[in-house]
């Protein structure tokens, strides 16, 4: 998996200077490198089906399994997509500099909600929240 | 009155204005107008969720949509307001995070003031107390602690309405709100 910190380090960089359809692709891809972390933290293998025509949305239906607070980020997923079709079907578009810049927000609130939601649940590699770490200790805290 | 169980209903104050006055009862009543004011309504993550708990939205045409809600943009927009396209409009305030993890909030918050901003946004109208009082609080800390100052103005959905229905600033509270936002409603004749 894409390690969050690059993730991150993508995004400001798209964010600086990404144009055209291939950076709408590459912010859908980071969506999904997001949605992956949470999926593979609760112990999921991260779906490679499609929903409506985005592996986006089929992970974060696959992220909302006995978790539906998770559905706080379905418009956000959605509105990735949006506007990812925005920009592709219509890259010469006037708005389409703008629709990147708004796309870029979008994918970058998915990624805050969803490191968010991890460090809140304790899951995944943060430095204070490291699951591995957390399953060793606990054995021998409990025993 | 005696409370008895399952004899309440508990309804949000957007869809009681909006099915009690709606936009023409609300055209009919005005003294003043929002006159062009750019507005990004901001729902939050609350207001229409859980999807089945609401059985009478998203049955078409004059209900509220669960996905793309509008019932503030009407009301606002049938007060004079202009409604900016806000992709963020349901997206989470981090308010869950303001205890365990404030600076992710801060920078949620941030995200969205950054957005309503590059849509050219001048308010963004609030409807949940939670997502109102973090945008504001979170405004001033992204200045503080990131150093990323916003200038949007920040009102509750009713304040904005009130001030189009004739009521003064002080009626509607604006004093009481943590961004100082009368002088931009003051310079746009609004208040």
């Amino acid at each position: 998996m894409r390690p969050l910190a690059d993730i991150e380090q993508r995004l400001d960089a798209l964010e600086a200077g990404g144009s055209g359809p291939d950076a709408a692709v590459a912010l859908v891809e980071l969506g999904e490198a997001v949605l992956e972390h949470w999926v593979h933290a609760r112990d999921l293998v991260p779906t490679q089906e499609t929903r409506e025509g985005f592996r986006l949305l089929a992970l974060h239906r696959q992220g909302c399994t006995d978790d539906p607070s998770f559905n706080a980020c379905r418009e956000t997923c959605r509105e990735l997509a949006y506007h990812h079709n925005l920009v592709t079907s219509d890259p010469l578009h006037p708005a389409t500099a703008q629709r990147l810049t708004m796309m870029t927000l979008v994918a970058r609130h998915l990624f805050l909600f969803v490191t968010g939601k991890m460090q809140v649940a304790a899951l995944g590699d943060f430095c204070c929240a490291s699951r591995p770490i957390r399953q060793q200790v606990e054995p021998q805290q409990t025993g | 009155m005696i409370y008895e169980v399952g004899q309440v209903e508990t309804i949000h104050a957007l869809d009681w204005i909006m099915h009690g006055i709606g936009e023409d009862g609300l055209k009919q009543r005005l003294k003043g107008s929002l006159q062009g004011l750019k507005v990004a309504n901001y729902y939050g993550c609350m207001y229409t969720r859980p999807r089945h708990i609401f059985p009478e939205k998203d049955k078409g045409p004059g209900t509220e949509s669960t996905s793309k809600p509008h019932f503030m943009d009407d009301l606002l927009g049938a007060a004079g307001a202009v409604n900016v396209e806000f992709p963020l409009k349901t997206a989470c305030c981090g308010g869950a995070h303001t205890l365990s993890d404030c600076d992710t909030s801060t920078r949620l918050v941030l995200n969205i003031l950054r957005a309503a901003e590059a849509a050219g946004a001048e308010v963004i109208a609030t409807e949940c107390p939670t997502c109102h009082s973090g945008l504001e609080m979170h405004q001033v800390r992204a200045e503080k602690k990131f150093g990323q100052p916003t200038q949007v103005k920040i009102l509750y959905f009713t304040q904005l309405l009130g001030l189009a229905l004739g009521l003064s600033p002080r009626q509607v509270g604006v004093h009481e709100n943590i961004s100082d936002s009368l002088g931009f409603l003051r310079e746009k004749g609004i208040a």
